[in-house]
């Protein structure tokens, strides 16, 4: 998927840094092929829930131009990313998880 | 005893450790000098962030006396260091690199600190960072409590970050290693751009207790030195559950094979990246040599592409979520509006788009990416990429500008959890360094070891220094 000069340079310098502020738009994914990637899973994905549009963030913290663009700029980026990734379907009973999966086994130059 | 020649917290920590057990070198001595030079050089590039030299002096006596009586604590033993400054060091002022924090002192140490102390190693300075180590974002390299984060190659550039003043420090032969700490890229960046090597080890593979949380299902704290071996040998002292930080591991890390240098059999997955349309030719032909070195070592590559999931979407919303978790203080009490970065105050508004649901589907998704790539490294040992495709930004450069391109490498890697090094592989545009990274599975990080390893004797690369240092 192509990505705007904008968003690609920020979701760089989102790596840049440990990086939570502004929301890159990253390239949002198929579906269906996220899924085929998981093949363990047996059970149709659940439907993602449908999600309301945030009213909007509340643009007097910005106190000059700059911020006021900034804001704007990365709100809609916030947007569009949190948008993109609802529309990503989980399995039914997919687990929540958080840090390293190990694998199971360790390839080590197996053919 | 004469005098240290200036170069020589340049060798790698297994050389110093040899030299300091045939009585060649004291402690005490490596000690001064890296005081000095951190003092020296070291406030220049804007590096150290705090000097520990009534400690450093102290631990330095005790690992000469101990090794005068026969006690050895193994291969850091009297060996001189720096922390990042968000490891936390009893009655030493640690900042996290932010105004907020600057009178911050902390009673007791962080675990790695402990452990290092444990291993004999001598904590000579606590190095600068990037604000909040980027939590709430920055898009210049001034943005640190310490000032501009120079890069030791050439002092118009930035260090990279956000372990910026590990990267100089170690860049420009002020100690042998150092510890860092990456959420997103803050070991490999500024490993890539100082010309050091990085170990990112796998999540939970070393505590955080005592560690400033930016985000606690991403943070992660790791070595950076001279050679892949030397962060080995950190590594080892740091690593292994602690029942002070919940998600540490119990995973034992296993060395053997790692000297082993014939790579054949196995298989690097190359995740290719666009040089022409985000790069720099400089860069992309010592990567193209990096990938011959490897390919002569026996090292079968090929190309290929991760699963297609979206990494960094997944990472940036548990990121976002938790960071204004981490420091939502700051809006309260207005404290924001004293960090440098001058777009932090909107931050907290972003975050306020990311609802409950997110967060917990994101961390659903986590679990999709982790067995997905479990899936991909039956088919390979190994994931080989480049660095940066271009070198360190100009220190007040707007990095947004600067840089274009995704991270899906570095964005699947830290979502993931999966450990990742960042190898010199050498110069780019300017003479400035640049470098490329490796990924193997989760507690795998003997393979990156073995692989890197053999890379770092075939080159030189890690091992060059710049002249200004």
């Amino acid at each position: 998927m192509s990505r705007s000069k904008d968003e690609t340079a920020l979701s760089r310098r989102r790596f840049l840094g440990g990086l939570a502020a502004a929301a890159a738009a990253p390239p949002l994914i198929a579906l269906g092929r996220a899924e085929a990637a998981t093949a363990r899973k047996k059970a149709a994905p659940a439907k993602p829930a449908a999600k309301p549009a945030a009213a909007g963030p509340d643009y007097s913290v910005a106190k000059t131009p700059e911020e006021r663009t900034a804001l704007e700029r990365q709100w809609k980026q916030t947007i569009d990313t949190l948008e993109s990734l609802r529309k990503v379907a989980v399995p039914v009973g997919a687990e929540f998880a958080t840090g390293a999966l190990a694998p199971l086994k360790l390839r080590r130059g197996e053919a | 005893m004469a005098a240290l020649p200036a170069d020589t917290l340049f060798l790698p920590v297994r050389e110093l450790g040899e030299r300091l057990r045939r009585r060649e070198v004291t402690s005490v001595q490596l000690t001064e000098l890296a005081l000095d030079r951190l003092s020296t050089i070291g406030k220049d590039l804007n590096a150290v962030a705090t000097l520990t030299p009534e400690l450093a002096r102290a631990q330095a006596k005790r690992a000469d006396d101990e090794r005068k009586h026969g006690k050895d604590r193994g291969p850091l033993h009297g060996i001189p260091y720096g922390a990042k400054d968000l490891l936390d060091t009893k009655g030493i002022r640690t900042t996290w690199g932010a105004r907020p924090f600057e009178k911050r002192v902390p009673d007791a140490d962080a675990t790695v600190v402990a452990r290092l102390e444990a291993a004999g190693a001598v904590l000579c300075a606590k190095l600068s960072m990037a604000e909040l180590a980027g939590g709430l974002g920055y898009h210049r390299g001034n943005a640190s409590l310490q000032g501009p984060m120079r890069n030791p190659w050439n002092r118009e550039r930035w260090a990279g970050g956000s372990s910026s003043g590990t990267g100089a420090a170690i860049g420009a032969g002020l100690v042998p290693f150092g510890i860092g700490t990456e959420t997103w890229g803050s070991i490999l960046c500024p490993s890539n751009f100082c010309g050091v090597t990085g170990l990112r080890p796998t999540y939970g593979r070393v505590s955080r207790h005592g560690a400033m949380a930016l985000s606690w299902t991403l943070d992660k704290i790791g070595p950076m030195g001279r050679t892949l071996d030397d962060t080995r040998l950190v590594l080892d002292a740091i690593a292994g559950p602690d029942p002070l930080d919940a998600a540490s591991a119990n995973a034992k890390l296993d060395w053997r094979g790692v000297t082993r240098g014939n790579l054949k059999g196995l298989r690097a997955a190359h995740v290719v990246s666009d040089f022409a349309k985000n790069g720099e030719p400089e860069t992309a032909k010592a990567y193209d040599a990096a990938l011959a070195t490897l390919r002569a070592a026996g090292l079968d590559i090929v190309e290929a592409k991760l699963p297609d999931l979206p990494y960094e979407a997944t990472a940036i919303v548990a990121l976002q979520a938790e960071v204004i978790e981490a420091f939502g203080g700051l809006y309260t009490s207005g404290d924001v509006r004293k960090l440098v970065d001058e777009r932090a105050p909107i931050q907290a508004e972003l975050a306020k788009a990311i609802t409950a649901s997110d967060y917990v589907h994101a961390q659903r998704l986590r679990l999709q990416a982790q067995r997905a790539m479990n899936d991909f490294f039956k088919d390979y040992d190994l994931i080989v990429s480049a660095g940066f495709l271009k070198i360190a930004p100009g220190v007040t450069e707007d990095m947004d500008t600067y840089f274009s391109g995704a991270d899906p490498v570095g964005g699947m890697g830290n979502l993931t959890g999966v450990p990742m090094v960042a190898l010199p592989m050498g110069a780019g545009k300017m003479g400035m360094p640049v470098g490329f990274q490796l990924v193997a599975p989760a507690f795998d990080e003997a393979l990156l070891v073995r692989v890197g390893n053999e890379f770092q004797r075939r080159t030189k690369w890690h091992l060059e220094r710049p002249a200004t240092a």
